[in-house]
């Protein structure tokens, strides 16, 4: 039986498969009596009793009492806004970028040069913290704040504008026409591939937003009242109340923005290269503009070999996202950093740190391959 | 298959190596690597800080090197890792430092995760904001913004104090380093810098362009036992460090100067005198050193108030009061622990 190889094969993996095992409960092991010894407790607990401190800036609402693991996704949200934000804005600038570089205007081309090199050779630590200090060096004091427009004010304090408030009874007929409104995108879009198809529009999509745009303005009307302008009013220092855009998430939004957009610029830039003449060359045989052979032949054909590296950018600017509380933005790694310093639990911590961002950045990961199969060239 | 074997049994003894090495006590590890590890803050004048020069100087950095003239009887022996406040903890659970002398809050979760050995100041929060704010009680403070360093730091807490017990509500911008948070306040973000009263004194006399601009406001809203810090599981590293520091008041206490700790070491009939500067022998042996160790610690660092005095106090830009960090004597709440 020994002589037999697929069964020696069988016995040395699962011999392999037990030394791993073994390795890993001993580390564990180890480690948790090492752990033991200095008097660091292990354990998930304190996840549930209350974070006792407070985060400056959120998307979801969050209070000192709140517990951990709230606050951790709290963080969490703060992370993923700006990751997302910057994804999209630096997909659409970076093409532009890409673009531009292989422009035949030497001053497009330049500026577009100099763009890719700042942010490819400028630490992003750096180019933060320049981009912070500027807000200072620029903008004038609260005191001083250049005036936009009516209510509108920008300083050293960030932007100030005004926003539009309801209140509670209002929430019914908002929401309604908030629906209304996402339900007839679908419907619109579900018509115009119809159109395209049979060559007939469903008419009733138009009327049915005619109904909701009338709908609207009649609540509009009808809650005049406690629908209001909320204008930021000047109170001894700061600005208070309205609509207002903190200098900590504008500074990372834009440092991380320049910084990844300039990586996908050359990205895009190689990706048209790799389109070859030929295609350029049948583009304009039809007769297409320069605009729409970019858009209609080589952009299509260069996003095949877009999108694999794009999908490193993408992640990378989950995890450059870290760096967000250099600027003074709470993110996910600074609040379970707060937790770890507050409960003393900091290998569950990190392990957490680790775990969110794996998974973060696996499903991103995945979503991109997914987009990536559909796009790919199908061989026949 | 054989190496497979071979691997698992290499792994584990390598395992019950290193976990023999874990247990080597601290005092024996300090010995062996030649110098005291401290952990410092990221730069705070007065309390710890690179001069230009790049020397560690300050109280915090004194209360360490006081340690390493004990230790080794050399005060130099001390290396400085600059810790922001989330990192200081584990700094200090993982072996990294020896000794945590840098503004660090005694509190009852932290002293099971470590070992607070002494307090050697006595600190409560303090706001630096422009004098033109005219901010005078604690109810000024409302609708104004706060920079800070983040990371639960007590001085966190006690905004919430403040805006808890007065009714206010003030805006709160926080930063990984005190630093970027100072700057930010220098830049006019915020109207307000916040943290430790000697750190706020320190930063408003060594970085303020024009310190008169800027009025320190202090709410009593906590005060904070500010204390050294050392790994748990060595009694003899935590006797070395409190008499360490001991060492420094009861000298004031005595009225032993670094300049006069000679002539008095010459001169001196008080037995506790003669025995603890080792004149007569003894002191040194129930902790393993030099019979010189209290001598070499008054004559390389100074006595408590000397080391207040240049970092903090008179001699220094802070000119910061004494407070508690006084003698019983003199109104404060520094015991010295008498070496008999």
């Amino acid at each position: 039986m020994l002589q037999d190889v697929r069964f020696r094969a069988i016995i040395v993996q699962i011999a392999l498969l037990a030394g791993i095992a073994a390795l890993g409960s001993m580390l564990f092991t180890a480690t948790a009596r090492n752990l033991e010894l200095r008097g660091i407790p292990l354990g998930f607990g304190f996840l549930w009793r209350p974070a006792n401190f407070q985060i400056a800036e959120t998307i979801l609402p969050y209070s000192s009492s709140d517990p951990n693991w709230w606050a951790a996704v709290v963080g969490l949200s703060n992370s993923l806004f700006i990751s997302v934000l910057v994804i999209l804005l630096a997909s659409v600038i970076g093409l532009f970028i890409g673009i531009g570089r292989l422009s035949s205007n030497p001053l497009v081309s330049g500026l577009c040069r100099v763009w890719v090199e700042v942010a490819r050779n400028t630490p992003l630590v750096v180019l933060l913290i320049f981009n912070y200090a500027l807000w200072w060096e620029i903008l004038p004091l609260a005191t001083e704040a250049w005036k936009l427009a009516p209510g509108t004010h920008i300083s050293v304090r960030g932007l100030s504008m005004p926003a539009l408030g309801w209140s509670t009874s209002a929430f019914a007929p908002v929401a309604f026409v908030g629906v209304s409104a996402v339900i007839l995108a679908g419907a619109s879009y579900a018509a115009r591939r119809r159109q395209i198809e049979t060559g007939s529009r469903p008419a009733h999509v138009s009327a049915a937003w005619l109904f909701v745009a009338v709908a609207a303005g009649i609540f509009l009307f009808a809650y005049r009242d406690v629908i209001s302008l909320d204008i930021p009013e000047f109170r001894r220092a700061n600005f208070a109340g309205g609509w207002s855009l903190t200098p900590e998430l504008t500074t990372i939004l834009i440092g991380l923005t320049f910084y990844t957009a300039g990586f996908i610029g050359e990205i895009v830039r190689g990706g048209i290269l790799a389109v070859r003449k030929g295609q350029w060359e049948a583009a304009t045989a039809l007769g297409l503009s320069r605009g729409q052979t970019y858009r209609l032949v080589v952009v299509p054909l260069a996003l095949r070999s877009i999108v694999p590296p794009l999908n490193s950018q993408y992640i990378n600017v989950v995890k450059n996202s870290t760096l967000a509380i250099v600027v003074g933005y709470q993110d996910f790694m600074t609040v379970v950093s707060t937790m770890i310093n507050k409960t003393s639990h900091a290998i569950e911590g990190v392990a957490i740190i680790l775990g969110v961002f794996l998974a973060v950045n696996l499903a991103l990961s995945a979503l991109l391959n997914a987009y990536n199969r559909r796009i790919a060239i199908v061989e026949r | 298959m054989k190496l497979a074997i071979q691997f698992a049994v290499a792994m584990a003894t390598a395992m019950i190596g290193a976990g023999s090495a874990n247990a080597q006590s601290i005092a024996d590890k300090v010995r062996e690597r030649g110098y005291v590890s401290c952990g410092a803050s990221q730069g705070v004048p007065g309390l710890s800080r690179p001069d230009d020069k790049g020397v560690w100087t300050g109280f915090d950095v004194d209360s360490c090197r006081a340690v390493a003239a004990a230790f080794f009887g050399d005060s130099q022996k001390a290396q400085f890792v600059p810790l922001n406040a989330a990192q200081r903890i584990p700094a200090v659970q993982t072996g990294e430092v020896d000794v945590l002398s840098r503004t660090t809050t005694w509190t009852y979760t932290r002293d099971v995760a470590v070992r607070f050995v002494a307090i050697n100041l006595v600190d409560g929060d303090a706001i630096m904001l422009r004098k033109a704010l005219n901010v005078a009680k604690a109810a000024d403070l409302d609708g104004l913004t706060i920079c800070l360093q983040g990371g639960g730091s007590l001085v966190e807490n006690a905004l919430d104090i403040i805006e808890q017990s007065n009714q206010v509500k003030v805006e709160r911008v926080y930063f990984d380093s005190t630093i970027l948070a100072r700057d930010a306040y220098f830049g006019g973000r915020c109207d307000g810098y916040m943290s430790d009263g000697f750190a706020i004194a320190g930063q408003r006399a060594a970085v303020a362009g024009n310190p008169d601009e800027h009025a320190i406001f202090q709410s009593g809203a906590t005060t904070e036992p500010l204390a050294l810090a050392i790994p748990r599981g060595d009694d003899r590293w935590f006797d070395i460090v409190r008499y360490a520091f001991n060492a420094m008041v009861w000298a004031e206490d005595r009225g032993i100067t670094s300049q006069n700790v000679d002539e008095i070491a010459a001169s001196s009939t008080d037995g506790e005198t003669r025995k603890a500067l080792g004149v007569d022998p003894g002191i040194g042996e129930p902790l393993k050193l030099d019979d010189k160790w209290i001598y070499n610690v008054i004559k390389q660092v100074g006595n408590y108030g000397e080391v207040f005095a240049r970092n903090l106090g008179e001699d220094s830009p802070l000119k910061a009061e004494r407070r508690f960090n006084a003698l019983p004597r003199d109104g404060g709440i520094l015991f010295p622990i008498p070496f008999k």
